[in-house]
């Protein structure tokens, strides 16, 4: 069996809190120090990161995801999605790899547009769109900045299990879900990933909600004890799923209906209770 | 309360691996060995069987559940179902069973193409169908091989609740043995993605849940970002768009999000798209 590329272990865990809530700790070479205290407040938001992108956190029916903030604050029950994939960082180039490797060179298509931070798509993937080793997915731990349309060095956790060739092998990176989360545009352009709890700040970290009975905003009127789905209006909000409504029902169910509340109109209007289903 | 039937105990657990993985192992009485190393590989494939069927491991976003291939052999990032159950094995006689008893006689149809190999159901289930005892469900510890449409005795790990008289009975395989890769459209449970190319009759591990490569049919209508996906009504293995506009397909139910469109499978490995998982 070949190791994963997990520097720091023993540190991952399960841990049930004395209040009840159970917190599950996903691996994370590049946060060195995490601090479990006896209670987790999913209310609350930092401007420094405490967990690892993604820990959950269960707290009776209620699920939550620890999550990153992207560049525009968001408001209090909004529906939010994980940023949209760059154009120039699907079906690019990539470089040669023999089985067991735990680095790869990743390409992105255009300068400036496409540059990369140190680390940006760390706890996301990159995985093999086409051709040789095709269909593999390797979760990225580690890397620096990428900029100038230039070849970068992807560290991974999931060393290489099919070979890739350059000039030959297409790759995929993809941001971590829960990195530089937006209020989900409406329609949506990347997948919903929960809701807020609080008003967030512009890139402080936080929980959003992914499963249970959550405060959201609504878009129109739906009926208690049916599905909704995104708002096709309203940033932010849900609507209600009828499945005979052309295009508006491919956004996807994303919870049922509780409590109905009233039409938010584009903002902080009034407020539903959804019993949320995004996991 | 009545004990389940479980021999052997204080085994089954719920362990976090050094490496953050999450390994959930469900009670099995027919695997008398079972090696929890430091790491689990998801990635893996085997000969011989390491965990129970069904056996959870979550990697971080990711769960995945352990599985048996069907014979065929299934390439990588297909949805894959679970085994259709037999019109043989539905609706059929079963024998009398008083309150806790723990074993249950299960008579299949046809003679052959119902046989059943020994512990062929072993981790499945045996439901009462109808009349006396409706409703409740079991799940099969072992039987021997069932053969030439005679009864055969399971026997169960969770004891007689209803007290059963001359009824009719449907016997389930686990949802994880013998998967196949999903026929287009389904014609059983989707159950998971391959996650590497897997050989026939090898365990291996299925993806359930986060992000995952899938094969992608756009071949109707392109697959929509921040959308869901259900499986391919044309492309074996493939996920198609979510379009209740069209007649019959959204019926199969929605499998995962789209997080990144590929292309179109082509009804074979083309190119993949990435798929945030729903199956559980």
């Amino acid at each position: 069996m070949t190791a994963r590329n997990i520097t720091i272990k023993r540190r991952w865990s399960e841990v049930v809190l004395p209040s009840g809530m159970i917190v599950t700790i996903p691996p994370d070479d590049n946060l060195k120090q995490i601090t479990v205290n006896d209670d987790i407040d999913p209310y609350q938001e930092s401007a420094t990161q405490e967990y690892p992108l993604g820990t959950k956190l269960e707290y009776g029916r209620e699920i939550y995801r620890y999550a990153l903030c992207g560049g525009t604050g968001v408001e209090i029950g909004a529906l939010c999605q994980s940023v949209v994939p760059l154009a120039g960082h699907i079906n690019e180039l990539c470089g040669t790899t023999t089985i067991g490797d735990t680095t790869i060179n990743f390409y992105p298509k255009v300068a400036t547009t496409d540059d990369l931070a140190e680390n940006e798509l760390a706890q996301g993937y990159i995985y093999m769109y086409d051709a040789t080793g095709e269909g593999a997915k390797y979760r990225i731990k580690s890397h620096p900045a990428i900029t100038g349309a230039s070849a970068g060095v992807l560290t991974l956790y999931d060393p290489i299990r099919l070979a890739t060739t350059t000039g030959t092998t297409k790759a995929t990176v993809m941001h971590n879900k829960f990195r530089k989360f937006l209020i989900h545009a409406s329609n949506p352009t990347a997948t919903p990933c929960g809701w807020t709890v609080a008003a967030v700040t512009a890139d402080y970290y936080c929980w959003l909600q992914t499963k249970g009975p959550v405060t959201a905003l609504i878009d129109g009127t739906v009926v208690m004890g049916q599905q909704v789905r995104p708002s096709e209006d309203d940033d932010g909000a849900v609507a209600a799923m009828d499945y005979d409504e052309a295009t508006r029902a491919d956004l996807g169910a994303v919870g049922w209906v509780m409590e109905i509340g009233a039409d938010a109109a584009g903002g902080a209007a009034t407020y539903g209770l959804i019993d949320a289903r995004l996991e | 309360m009545t004990a389940r039937n479980i021999t052997i105990k204080r085994r089954w657990s719920h362990i976090v691996l050094p490496s953050g993985m999450i390994l959930t192992i469900p009670p099995d009485d027919n695997l008398a060995q079972v090696t929890v190393s430091d790491e689990v590989d998801p990635y893996a494939t085997s000969a011989t069987q390491q965990f129970p069927l069904g056996t959870k491991l979550e990697y971080g976003p990711e769960v995945y559940r352990y599985a048996l291939e069907g014979g065929v052999g299934v390439e990588i990032g297909a949805l894959c179902q679970s085994v259709v159950p037999l019109a043989g094995h539905i609706n059929e006689v079963c024998g009398s069973s008083a309150v806790e008893a723990t074993t249950l006689d299960f008579t299949p149809k046809v003679v052959t193409t119902d046989n059943l190999a020994e512990n062929e159901l072993a981790q499945g289930y045996v439901y009462i169908y109808d009349s006396t005892g409706e409703g409740a469900k079991y799940r099969i510890k072992s039987h021997p091989a069932i053969v030439g449409a005679v009864s055969g005795t399971l026997t169960l790990y969770d004891p007689i609740r209803i007290a059963t008289s001359g009824l009719l009975a449907t016997v389930i395989h686990n949802k994880f043995r013998k998967f196949i890769i999903h026929p287009s459209p389904p014609t059983a449970t989707p159950c998971g993605w391959t996650v590497t190319a897997v050989t026939a009759d090898y365990y291996c591990w299925l993806q359930t849940k986060g992000p995952l490569c899938s094969l992608i049919d756009s071949g109707g209508s392109a697959v929509v970002m921040g959308q869901p996906c259900v499986p391919s009504a044309e492309d074996d293995g493939a996920v198609q768009i979510f379009d209740p506009d069209v007649a019959t397909e959204p019926n199969a139910g929605v499998v995962g999000w789209i997080m990144e469109i590929g292309a179109d499978a082509g009804g074979a490995a083309a190119t993949y798209g990435f798929v945030d998982a729903s199956l559980e």
